[in-house]
């Protein structure tokens, strides 16, 4: 048995993960203590979307073992779904209800899994929707909305389950540029609250503005884990300085 | 004129029956195919194999074909001569009922079975990332998209087996189609029947679209626009736009 660390949010084990014969990640070791931020980056294929979609077992590991607010993570519908209401999601797409109206995106969860109450639930969304700065967008429909604001109330949506650990999933590479920051601005609020992230994302400038930890991935492996000072200024390992040169350049 | 009012007069005695024959087999077959569809969904194997081989033979011989083979083909065995079913194959009505529902299934849960694989993954992810059931995942991201996924192709389906109905004449049913064909028969007058026939079916058509579609606005499902100018015989009305991808 494996020391369980303290104040740990995510622990995660020699997970590995193969796509039929492909092996898309390989050994990874993570932990992420409660309130930390942590951003991952990496080439694309390296596996840091897969690895965050198995924190919340939208994707199944084959190896190690996953443990989320002190919760095995097992295959099994009861323990995902609790993991899942402690763990909010926000995805490249936004994936809202297009029948839904924004309000109605956001009570939706907090009623049906939590049996809050219609009133109790939509002054929980009209709150987070201030949040994110869109609350007079609440009776419209996603379609309605911008990009960006629409990736707001999926942000809006996930924090009314009141989750203790956020995961984004590139959540600003399908946003017109000038989109972007006011989604990353809504995330700097998270962040600056105390809520556990753990974002995928290029926006370097973001990482270095809200990240406790860089991890850079390649290959399905973790490659380098380093402060953003560090990580930024004197990479260690070649892969990364590649990387970052293509990146920042 | 008058001659074509009165020959409208006599046709309009089989509406009663075009429309029985076409709801009575719209609602048994939707609830067939759903049962259907549902069971190759959820189960994999070579019973859902076979049963969607039926369903594809089913779809590729003409109507026609399967009527015959329904309504002069079974009474030849001695099974269904002999016990209650009858009463079912003895009447050309329930004949034409029983084909028009086979067909029906056999088109409706393929609409069926294609409109769940087309809902978008990302919508399941979305609802099981907030920790939603199964139901009520399959309740708030599949149903919807089964809806609009389906829709256009289902009203198709509706007006076809409404316009389907027609087939019943050859089997003795006397329906809209029915009496214009004895009319033809009896008064050698063949454009007068058959205009007034095919209004009232072209009549039907609308009627089929507009209910459907008014059906589809109600129930809520169709992820509203900004307002644009709609007219009910633009074909906007059901081709709504997919989700954008970038």
């Amino acid at each position: 048995m494996i020391e369980h660390a303290d104040h740990a949010a995510i622990t995660i084990y020699s997970m590995s993960k193969w796509f039929g014969t492909f092996r898309v990640l390989d050994g990874i070791d993570l932990t992420v203590r409660e309130g930390e931020r942590i951003v991952v980056c990496g080439p694309s294929g390296s596996g840091k979307s897969t690895m965050i979609r198995c924190i919340n077992g939208l994707e199944p590991f084959n190896e190690g073992r996953v443990v989320v607010n002190g919760i095995d993570l097992t295959s099994k519908a009861r323990i995902l779904n609790s993991v899942r209401r402690n763990v909010g999601m926000v995805f490249q797409q936004f994936n809202l209800f297009p029948h839904l109206t924004v309000l109605e995106n956001c009570t939706l969860a907090p009623r049906w899994v939590h049996k809050v109450s219609e009133r109790e639930a939509e002054r929980m969304a009209l709150h987070y929707l201030e949040k994110v700065r869109i609350p007079e967008q609440a009776d419209k429909y996603p379609r309605q909305l911008s990009g960006g604001q629409q990736q707001r109330v999926a942000i809006a949506r996930s924090l009314c389950v009141k989750p203790r650990i956020m995961l984004f999933d590139e959540p600003t590479s399908s946003l017109d540029p000038e989109m972007v920051k006011e989604v990353l601005d809504t995330m700097a609020d998270l962040a600056q609250d105390g809520m556990t992230i753990v974002c995928v994302t290029h926006e370097m400038g973001f990482a270095r503005r809200i990240a406790d930890r860089m991890v850079f991935m390649d290959r399905g492996r973790i490659v380098e884990e380093a402060p953003p000072s560090d990580f930024f200024s004197a990479p260690r390992h070649l892969r990364t300085q590649q990387f970052l040169e293509q990146i920042l350049n | 004129m008058e001659k074509l009012i009165a020959y409208a007069h006599e046709i309009l005695q089989g509406l009663g029956t075009t429309l029985t024959l076409f709801i009575i087999s719209l609602m048994i077959g939707f609830v067939l195919a759903a049962t259907v569809a549902s069971f190759q969904i959820v189960f994999r194997g070579p019973v859902s194999r076979s049963v969607w081989m039926a369903m594809f033979a089913i779809r590729g011989v003409p109507l026609l074909l399967i009527l015959y083979v329904v309504y002069y083909g079974f009474p030849l065995l001695p099974v269904v001569r002999e016990t209650f079913l009858w009463s079912a194959f003895s009447s050309p009505f329930w004949c034409s009922v029983m084909c028009l529902v086979l067909v029906e299934v056999a088109f409706t849960s393929e609409i069926m079975r294609g409109a769940y694989y087309q809902t978008p993954k990302e919508q399941v992810e979305a609802a099981r990332s907030l920790g939603l059931s199964r139901f009520q995942t399959f309740r708030v991201a599949i149903f919807p998209a089964m809806m609009r996924n389906g829709f256009p192709a289902y009203t198709t389906e509706v007006i076809m087996l409404c316009k389907s109905t027609a087939l019943a004449f050859t089997v003795t049913v006397m329906d809209i189609m029915g009496y214009a064909n004895e009319i033809r028969a009896r008064t050698l007058d063949v454009y007068e029947p058959l205009l007034i026939a095919g209004t009232i079916y072209i009549c039907l058509a609308i009627l089929c679209r507009t209910v459907l579609a008014k059906l589809f606005s109600l129930i809520g499902l169709s992820a509203p626009e900004q307002p644009r100018s709609r007219r009910w015989w633009s074909l906007q009305t059901f081709t709504r736009n997919r989700e954008v991808r970038t």
